[in-house]
């Protein structure tokens, strides 16, 4: 099946991985949803997975323990241009900081800024994006 | 052409006691009646040698007097004779006036009369010339200064003249008087300066020094300044070496050389003085030695240090204002968004959905996250209200063994405690700052220690430049200070995955010593350990 829906969630919280989890599942119920607590497992994982060329929307924290999620973006920019290519960056945070989202935006990689929780009108919108592109 | 009038004495010294006189006052109504038609040679001469003297006593600004003395050794009032020189210096245009006794005193100032009457007295009975220098108010009531020098002229052991020169001394009088008052001035300022001023020579000998410089010798060392001593010998021993660089450099280079600097007074006590150094060169650049002005700044200082401080605490206010402002924006809305999201999705879902139990279950835990945030929060504002407990003495060892107690069950068995508070047994804190502290340190060297290891911590005390130093040292897992030094007592910041923490130790840490007016530090190398060390006011 060509355009099947990989999504990863990164967050050190499991309630709302598990909450973005079940929302991308009520709007697209074929969607695989990989959730990630640890930003460096889910880059271990991204590259782990070299061969697909299936485009992946990826959910992430900011907030969170060791590496936060500008630590994830910053060694995100370090992968091969490819897998940069295939991954849509959206990031999940609870923060209302204006800065956090003019500092996440200063990013290219990064499509927009989401503010928790994720709603499913979220997902439906990000959907339809990925299709016409 | 000058006058012939011109009245004047050439005097000359003999080899008595005596002038002899060569040329004499004439009567001028006697000289009238000598007139001749054709002066004759010697008449000539002496009208020019006439004219010689009366420049030389305008040049002088002196003239020369006589006045006649009767037998019985009384002056002849009327027989005053004045040069043209005289009659200025009073004030007169030369013959105005109508000379006489009287009129000489009542231009002598009234306060030097007695002085000026007692020198011609004496000079009569002792028969010898007198010199004095004394006051006139002249006609225009201007107050001159003169010189009086005169001598009588005996005949047969009677007077029978006095005669004398008057010096116009006004000018140099007056310079001398501004020089005086300069001098006077210079010196009242430099007594009671609020600078104290040493002058040293090159040797590093005191030459002179201001009572200000004296009262800062007295204060710093408990000795008096004294000429002609080694500078050295006055100052304090901490310091010497510094001084005396700073001093060989002033006169090495010519620099001027200047630092504020704090000195320990014997009381205990602290002043800082603003120290000055420059060269002194005479007047062909000669080096004569070095001045040192020392003025104190104590006040100043202090205010300085008042508005630093003041800085630091608003700063840190603004600091915990913003790590609220993240707070709210981070740790209390994600949980609250957790439950915005999960309440939004149970309305759809089925009970017996087995999504349904995962949400509620979601739902519990993102509130009791809610909570502790709230309760985190509370605990940090409850803190900043201790501070107004009061600040006791508290036993080191105590601590310790009330912080292993508080922390029970979290405390294994195989923790070795290496305590070393030889040095100082107490601290003066809040106690229950101090109890959060060691608990939550000691707390930490248990929770992130090496696995299958001995866990050992070392709480040692020492003091230092007045300071309670507290050590606390583990041999756990440490911390990647490059990564995390700017982070570590931060709110909410956690640096280990597999552990269990909220990110509230440290920064409660952090808080409290700042709060008790103290300074933390850490020192850590990932594998090895970490240590903390405290410092307090003592």
């Amino acid at each position: 099946m060509k355009n099947e829906n990989i999504f990863i969630v990164i967050d050190d919280d499991p309630v709302n991985n598990f909450l973005s989890k079940v929302i991308i599942r009520k709007v697209l119920p074929e969607a695989i949803v990989y959730e990630f607590t640890q930003p460096i497992e889910a880059l271990e994982f991204i590259q782990s997975d070299n061969e697909s060329h299936e485009l992946i929307t990826l959910f992430l924290d900011i907030n969170m323990p060791i590496v936060d999620g500008w630590g994830f973006l910053e060694r995100f920019k370090l992968l091969d241009a490819h897998l940069i290519e295939k991954i849509d960056i959206y990031m999940l945070s609870s923060s209302l900081d204006e800065r956090d989202k003019i500092k996440a935006k200063s990013y290219k990689s990064v499509q927009d800024y989401i503010q928790k929780p994720l709603t499913m009108e979220g997902v439906e919108l990000i959907a339809s994006k990925g299709k016409a592109a | 052409m000058k006058s012939t009038d011109e009245n004047h004495t050439l005097m000359n010294r003999d080899n008595s006691d005596l002038f002899v006189i060569d040329a004499r006052f004439t009567p001028v109504n006697s000289r009238k009646t000598n007139k001749i038609d054709t002066p004759s040679r010697e008449e000539l001469l002496a009208s020019k040698e006439i004219q010689r003297v009366a420049t030389l006593q305008k040049m002088a600004q002196t003239g020369s007097w006589e006045i006649a003395y009767n037998d019985k050794g009384v002056s002849i009032s009327e027989s005053l004779q004045w040069s043209d020189q005289v009659y200025r210096i009073y004030g007169y245009e030369p013959k105005q006036v109508k000379l006489n006794s009287e009129l000489f005193y009542s231009h002598v100032h009234p306060e030097d009369l007695d002085e000026m009457i007692g020198a011609v007295a004496e000079s009569l009975v002792l028969k010898k010339s007198f010199n004095v220098g004394h006051r006139i108010i002249d006609k225009n009531g201007k107050v001159k200064y003169v010189q009086q020098s005169g001598e009588f002229v005996f005949d047969k052991g009677r007077a029978i003249s006095l005669i004398g020169i008057t010096q116009d001394l006004t000018e140099k009088k007056t310079q001398l008087l501004q020089l005086q008052s300069t001098r006077s001035n210079l010196k009242n300022i430099l007594e009671n300066a609020e600078t104290g001023y040493v002058l040293i020579n090159d040797a590093l000998e005191v030459m002179t020094y201001n009572p200000k410089a004296n009262e800062f010798s007295k204060m710093l060392n408990g000795e008096e300044l004294k000429s002609n001593k080694p500078l050295l010998a006055f100052i304090q021993e901490c310091k010497k070496s510094k001084a005396l660089s700073a001093i060989q450099h002033v006169l090495n280079t010519g620099t001027t050389f200047c630092e504020e600097s704090c000195f320990r007074l014997p009381n205990g006590g602290r002043i800082w003085l603003k120290v000055q150094m420059s060269l002194i060169l005479n007047s062909q650049r000669d080096v004569l030695g070095v001045t040192i002005a020392l003025l104190n700044i104590t006040q100043e200082k202090r205010l300085i240090l008042e508005k630093e401080a003041m800085n630091k605490r608003l700063t840190q206010r603004n600091e915990v204002l913003e790590q609220f402002a993240y707070i709210v924006s981070h740790n209390l809305r994600a949980p609250l968004a957790n439950i915005l999201g999960l309440s939004q999705l149970i309305t759809q879902l089925n009970p017996e959905d087995d999504l349904f139990d995962s949400t509620t279950q979601g739902l519990h835990q993102s509130s009791a996250n809610l909570d502790q945030v709230v309760k985190d929060l509370n605990a940090i504002l409850k803190m900043r209200d201790e501070i107004k407990e009061v600040e006791a003495q508290v036993d080191l060892e105590e601590l310790v063994q009330e912080a292993i107690d508080t922390l029970g069950s979290q405390n294994q068995p195989n923790v070795q405690f290496k305590l070393d508070f030889n040095q100082t047994r107490t601290v003066k804190c809040v106690k229950a700052y101090m109890l959060s502290i060691f608990t939550n340190l000691i707390g930490n060297s248990i929770k992130y220690s090496k696995e299958n290891s001995d866990v050992v911590v070392e709480v040692s005390s020492s003091v230092k430049r007045g300071k309670v130093i507290i050590n606390f040292k583990d041999n756990g897992i440490g911390i990647d200070l490059k990564k995390h030094g700017d982070n570590i007592f931060k709110l909410y910041k956690r640096f280990h995955n597999h552990k269990e923490g909220r990110g509230m130790g440290l920064y409660m840490v952090h808080s409290q010593v700042l709060a008790l007016g103290g300074e933390i530090k850490i020192d850590s190398e990932v594998g090895k350990g970490t240590s903390f060390t405290i410092e307090l006011p003592a």
